[in-house]
């Protein structure tokens, strides 16, 4: 899907649509955050069956370190990336359950008291959110499923989208008028149902037990915040959707189709300022075919047990995610936004939940971290045995964000060695 | 009298805390003084200062069983003192006065903190629907069947495995966005306005015939289908009814052929989008099936066609393939794609003779079907306005008069969904919504629509609630309440009209009007609810979908059968629910429940169609019960080999409730990929792993169970000889190991028979407390101890039945308390 490169701004119809509605202190932000220079944004992608080690880290530490085979595909950038080695979530185990802590890093998953916790993009939505039309985006692309990457503080998922043109839809084609008048109608009477029914759990909420207290809170508060996101939405709703020169993306059937469609959307999401927070769940199971050079299922691959004509496989397979991830950021760093490329502006974290997929080792996980206005090029390693804690660098990233958090989850502080 | 308030207030406060310091004190006293010193004498040594085996010290456990963090590791030390386990065989053994004092002090502690937690906190008893049960509500509810848990998140699974916990139910914002999604499509389809929509009808006796992609292209397959149905107008959303008649040519009792229906467009050349519709097995009868969806959940084309397939719509295709899964075609028919015509060749050669045109073969000599008829009707409304519309929307003499129309129309909407009579303030206070809604809107009926939905998303209606009367201590549930335990328990959905009249008549917890109940519930078909949802989270059937199975090794596995895999042990379970079995034939029998492509897989004979069937395993001599099931057997396995630990920890966890420990933190993988181990079988490898002393300890209680089902390989088939891999030799199976009371086992066969004859009230016990859990939708506690061991007797004494299980376990305190 070819793309003109915009600035954001480009997009944007003039805004000469009067509020109808008082001016609330929630929405203030966005609207004022086009004229806020730094706003950085964060896309968090994992790949779920791991990364093969020998062709993605690099020989050699620091700043003279040499291309890997991987990272030959990203060489023009190769000041705009810092690959980290040695690190992991600390006492996330599990194996393959571990997709759910990737950017939770809640401990033990897959075991039967397993409780996961917020995640990096949802934590950061509590802070800068409302700034956008979509506070944030869960995407995945799956061939069945919609299994996210992101959760809430209660620990329950958010399902991801999986369908480009659904999301299209839903950030940039307006209705008529009429459409429009009548959606907004829809809203203020969901605010209505939802006043009703929040008043008919606190009624409720006085004759129970404390256990069953403390759910029925739950369930209010949740009321009460769709009812603050359906405002929120009333308000969007008359600011005019963002224009994108583009056809709708097609949904497309293959990985290769399926993630090219979703970086297209994911860089019209970010160039038209929609979202800030986007997290992308790859989830290779069963994607294979129409891939050069590949011929068996991924999983299967991902077990390669040593053998020469599978890890051969996967390497294509591998290579040629890291061939579209090179789309994205070339994209990113071609769109311009207030003089920064929207790459600067954006931290891109790329990485797998799987250090090893053949043995289901989740200890050195495979992390390639690039943009967001840091000082890269770099290779970061860490000791390979005892792992560098990897919510560390969630602490940079919501530092760069603004948000004043000095912890997440099992932080140790903040990674060094990034300011630029 | 001029007692106030914060005098009131300061004397309860006052009265709470000097009771809690008088029960506490001594408590602890008496801890110090008598129970600390046994367990110092006994188990320090091991679970101490000096060591802390499986991470427990009893020097640091908190003797508070109410407030403190250790209740259930005291739990588990009773439990494990009972039963003898501990302190091991070959530690200093307590005297019979030492354990006398250490069960009386557990017991008396853990009943005491039992009761004091639920006066205390009270248990969860406002329990969130599940997802299917949610969907289920609503389908019974509206009448609708609408796919409505798509969007919810998955539930998580509570520590015994159950989806319906209500301690771990959460609620998020996006979950209530989607109840109200859900809830205002759902009654935009209920309640209907204006004019019935256009109906679309469309007819055909012979397939259309157009251009489809006939090679394969670019990766995609062929379409080559044997019937199209051409729909050159169609809606884009709403229900869709569609009726084929169809008979199939079945020679030689072969297999029944199966017909795959599916729809969707043609977008170009290369391939045809589409959703499947269904798939159902055709028999020599001619017979009219009768499929429905939506129409928005197929692919359809945009608003301009394409391509130059002679199909600018959507279109129906019908193919159909044998029992082994190939495609029916012969040559001699005619089939939606039209025949290649000869190609030209270039330079002025001779085109090719024609071939003579292959005679038509008479139907009935060969495998064959017939297309008769196929007719597709949209939307399929029975009536208009729909039944949904006019049960909702009932004829009233109040109809002119919205505000009294509405209240009444409310009561009986909210009385269903909310299980039990609304009150006249809930009514009051819906009708307020309306009222503000109703001159926002254009007609009465959508005001009603929105009005319902606030129904849809209250706490009442999303959540299971039992209230609680703190006054009365009295924890015993309403009639009203004890429909919706049974309804849930049995439907996973809402009480019919039966029980709530029942209930409204006082009656329902009349012993005997509920034990007629509970028999109608399981008679009618939503009870296979309760089959499929307890069987599957009980043992674990999902994990069957976790399991990749490696085609290297198994490269005719077709993933359908894990499909069957699952049915074969829901069906199979269902037999024995219905037919009122002994629950013992879980552990051993001599039949099983087969369709034609599970029978083929295990090397059987029998069932001709998709349909499961009982099959006798005498003759073949396959061990029945579900450990010769390949649910079982697969989802145990790694998908390469059979894996003796999974299997063993099934078994254990499962169908004795002794599950192991989990394996500790750091203990090492044995490295598949050194070279030494790799000669070795898996079973070979468990005697290395177990000779490590880390290992040890607790393997020697888990593989001996795991290694008699050697005989099956990783997708459940029999076999006597482990095949050869890489630098491994094919081995004979050996599937003989001594069950750790010293019992030597020699295959599945001595193993069932060992876990009839000497497991069946461990079993029985498991049983009861997994359905139990299930049926409260909680964890069980120490305060369920007594019921357990009654509902176990009882189910022994009842010679394992199910049906007189279910129906005591309705009757009991346990059930019909909070």
């Amino acid at each position: 899907m070819p793309i003109k490169s915009l600035d954001r701004r480009t997009f944007l119809r003039a805004s000469g649509v009067a509020l109808g509605l008082p001016w609330l202190d929630a929405m203030q932000p966005a609207f004022a955050a086009e004229d806020r220079d730094a706003s950085r944004r964060i896309v968090a992608i994992n790949t779920n069956l791991g990364i093969l080690s020998e062709h993605f880290y690099p020989e050699g530490a620091g700043r003279d370190y040499t291309l890997s085979p991987y990272l030959e595909t990203l060489a023009d950038f190769r000041d705009q990336f810092t690959v980290i080695s040695g690190c992991s979530h600390p006492d996330v185990t599990g194996g393959h359950s571990a997709e759910v802590s990737f950017l939770t890093a809640a401990p033990h998953p897959g075991t039967a008291s397993f409780r996961n916790s917020i995640s990096l993009d949802q934590f950061a939505a509590e802070h800068i959110g409302q700034q956008t039309r979509v506070s944030t985006l869960p995407l995945s692309v799956a061939k069945q499923g919609n299994q996210s990457l992101s959760f809430t503080s209660s620990g329950v998922m958010l399902p991801a989208e999986n369908s480009p043109s659904t999301v299209f839809q839903a950030l940039f084609v307006a209705g008529e008028q009429k459409e429009i008048e009548r959606q907004i109608q829809q809203l203020r009477v969901g605010r209505s149902i939802l006043d009703t029914v929040a008043d008919r759990a606190s009624a409720l909420r006085k004759r129970v037990g404390p256990a069953d207290r403390r759910r029925l809170d739950q369930y209010f508060n949740s009321v009460r915040e769709v009812e603050r996101r359906l405002l929120i939405a009333e308000e969007w709703e008359r600011k005019p959707r963002p224009r994108v020169d583009v056809p709708p993306p097609s949904d497309g059937e293959y990985l290769l189709e399926k993630l090219s469609a979703m970086y297209d959307l994911i860089r019209l999401a970010l160039e038209t300022d929609s979202t800030r927070l986007i997290t992308l769940l790859i989830r290779l199971d069963g994607f294979s075919a129409h891939i050069p050079g590949v011929s068996t299922e991924s999983h299967n691959l991902s077990h390669h047990v040593g053998r020469k004509d599978k890890l051969a496989q996967l390497k294509n397979l591998e290579l040629a995610q890291f061939r579209e991830l090179a789309r994205l950021m070339e994209g990113l760093s071609e769109a311009k936004e207030h003089g920064d490329s929207l790459l600067d502006r954006t931290m891109l974290l790329y990485g797998s939940n799987l250090g090893n997929g053949n043995n289901h080792d989740t200890r050195n996980m495979p992390i390639l971290f690039a943009g967001g206005g840091f000082k890269h090029g770099q290779h970061l390693a860490f000791d390979r045995k005892n792992n560098y804690p990897l919510p560390n660098l969630f602490v940079s990233m919501l530092q760069r964000l603004g948000i004043a958090s000095d912890r997440f989850a099992s932080s140790t502080g903040a990674l060094r060695g990034l300011e630029g | 009298m001029m007692l106030t308030r914060p005098t009131l207030a300061l004397f309860v406060c006052f009265g709470c805390f000097a009771f809690l310091a008088t029960a506490d004190e001594p408590a602890r006293r008496a801890y110090e003084r008598d129970v600390r010193p046994v367990l110092k004498a006994l188990c320090y040594k091991c679970h101490g200062p000096d060591d802390d085996k499986g991470g427990v010290r009893f020097d640091q456990l908190d003797p508070d069983l109410v407030d403190g963090s250790d209740t259930e590791t005291w739990h588990d030390a009773l439990d494990q003192l009972n039963r003898g386990e501990m302190p091991p065989p070959k530690a200093k053994q307590p005297t019979a006065e030492q354990r006398r004092l250490l069960t009386d002090w557990m017991v008396s502690a853990l009943r005491d903190a039992a009761e004091a937690r639920r006066f205390k906190n009270g248990r969860v008893t406002i329990r969130r629907l599940t997802r299917y049960e949610y969907a289920n509500t609503m389908r019974d509810l509206l009448r609708i069947d609408l796919d409505f848990a798509r969007e919810l998140p998955p539930d998580p699974a509570s520590q015994a495995g159950f989806l319906n916990n209500g301690a771990t139910l959460e609620m998020s914002p996006t979950q209530i966005e989607v109840y109200l999604k859900a809830a205002r499509k759902a009654l935009a389809d209920a309640i209907v306005t204006g004019e019935q929509p256009e109906l679309y009808v469309f007819t055909q006796t012979k397939t259309a015939v157009g251009k489809l992609p006939n090679r394969k292209v670019a990766g995609h397959k062929p379409v080559r289908p044997e019937f199209v149905l051409d729909l050159k107008e169609f809606p884009r959303n709403g229900e869709f009814e569609l009726k084929v008649t169809a008979r199939a040519a079945i020679p030689n009792d072969q297999g029944l052929p199966r017909m795959r229906v599916s729809m969707g467009h043609v977008p170009g050349i290369i391939h045809v989008p589409r959703g499947k519709v269904g798939e159902v097995d055709v028999s020599d009868k001619t017979e009219t099936f009768t499929f429905r969806g939506r129409m928005e959940d197929f692919p359809q084309p945009g608003p301009i066609a394409f391509g130059n397939s002679g199909f600018k719509g959507m279109i129906v295709l019908i193919d159909f393939v044998d029992a082994d899964g190939n495609e029916l075609r012969y040559p001699d028919r005619t089939y939606a794609q039209p025949p290649a015509k000869p190609q030209k060749k270039p330079g002025g050669k001779k085109k090719p003779e024609p071939k003579n045109e292959p005679a038509t073969v008479s139907f009935g000599s060969r495998l064959d079907i017939e297309v008769t008829s196929v007719e597709f009707k949209a939307p399929a409304y029975t009536s208009w306005p729909p039944p949904s519309h006019q049960r909702l929307l009932f004829d009233s003499q109040n109809s002119d008069d919205e505000p009294r129309y509405v209240r009444e129309l409310l009561e009986r909407f909210m009385t269903s969904a909310f299980r039990r009579p609304a009150t006249k303030e809930e009514i009051e206070q819906t009708a307020q919504l309306f009222e503000v809604i109703r001159p926002k809107t254009d007609s009465f009926e959508e005001a009603v629509r929105e009005t319902f939905a606030s129904v849809l998303v209250s706490p009442h209606f999303l959540y299971v609630v039992e209230r609680r009367d703190p006054q009365s201590g009295n924890h015993r549930i309403t009639d009203f309440e004890l429909a919706s335990r049974l309804s849930y328990f049995l439907w996973s959905s809402a009480p019919d009209q039966q029980l709530l009249q029942l209930a409204h008549q006082g009656k329902l917890h009349d012993s005997k009007v509920l034990k007629q109940q509970v028999e109608r519930m399981l008679e009618d078909v939503r009870s296979s609810e309760f089959v499929c949802r307890f069987i599957d989270q009980w043992l674990d059937l999902d994990a069957l979908n976790r399991v990749a199975v490696n085609p290297e090794y198994f490269p005719d596995f077709d993933n359908e059968l894990k499909q069957d895999m699952q049915k074969e042990t829901q069906a199979y379970f269902a037999v024995l629910l219905h037919e009122d079995h002994s629950a013992l034939e879980l552990l051993d029998s001599d039949w099983t429940m087969l369709n034609l492509s599970l029978a083929r897989h295990y090397g059987l004979q029998g069932p001709r169609s998709s349909r499961f069937e009982q099959v006798d395993l005498k003759p073949a001599s396959r061990p029945g019960g579900l450990l010769g099931q390949g649910a079982f057997l697969l989802a145990n396995s790694n998908g390469e080999d059979a894996h003796p630990i999974k299997r063993a920890v099934w078994i254990l966890d499962r169908l004795l409730d002794s599950p192991p420990a989990s394996p500790p933190p750091d203990v090492p993988e044995l490295d598949a990929e050194s070279p030494d181990l790799a000669r070795l079988t898996l079973k070979e490898q468990l005697e290395v792993h177990r000779q490590k002393e880390s290992c040890a300890n607790c393997h020697q209680g888990i593989d001996p169970w795991g290694i008699p089902l050697e005989n099956f390989d990783a997708v459940g088939r029999w076999r006597i000889e482990v095949p050869r891999h890489k630098k491994r030799p094919a081995t004979a199976v050996d599937a003989t190991s001594v069950l750790p009371d010293g019992k030597k086992i020699d295959g599945v066969d001595q193993l069932q028979r060992y876990l009839v004859e000497d497991c069946s009230e461990k079993f029985a016990r498991s049983l009861v407390k997994r359905l139990m859990a299930y049926g409260l939708g909680r964890s069980l506690d120490f305060g369920d101890r007594k019921a357990i061991q009654t509902l176990t007797s009882r189910f022994v004494e009842n010679d394992f039945r199910l049906k007189s299980l279910i129906i005591d376990f309705v009757q009991s305190e346990t059930f019909q308390t909070k």
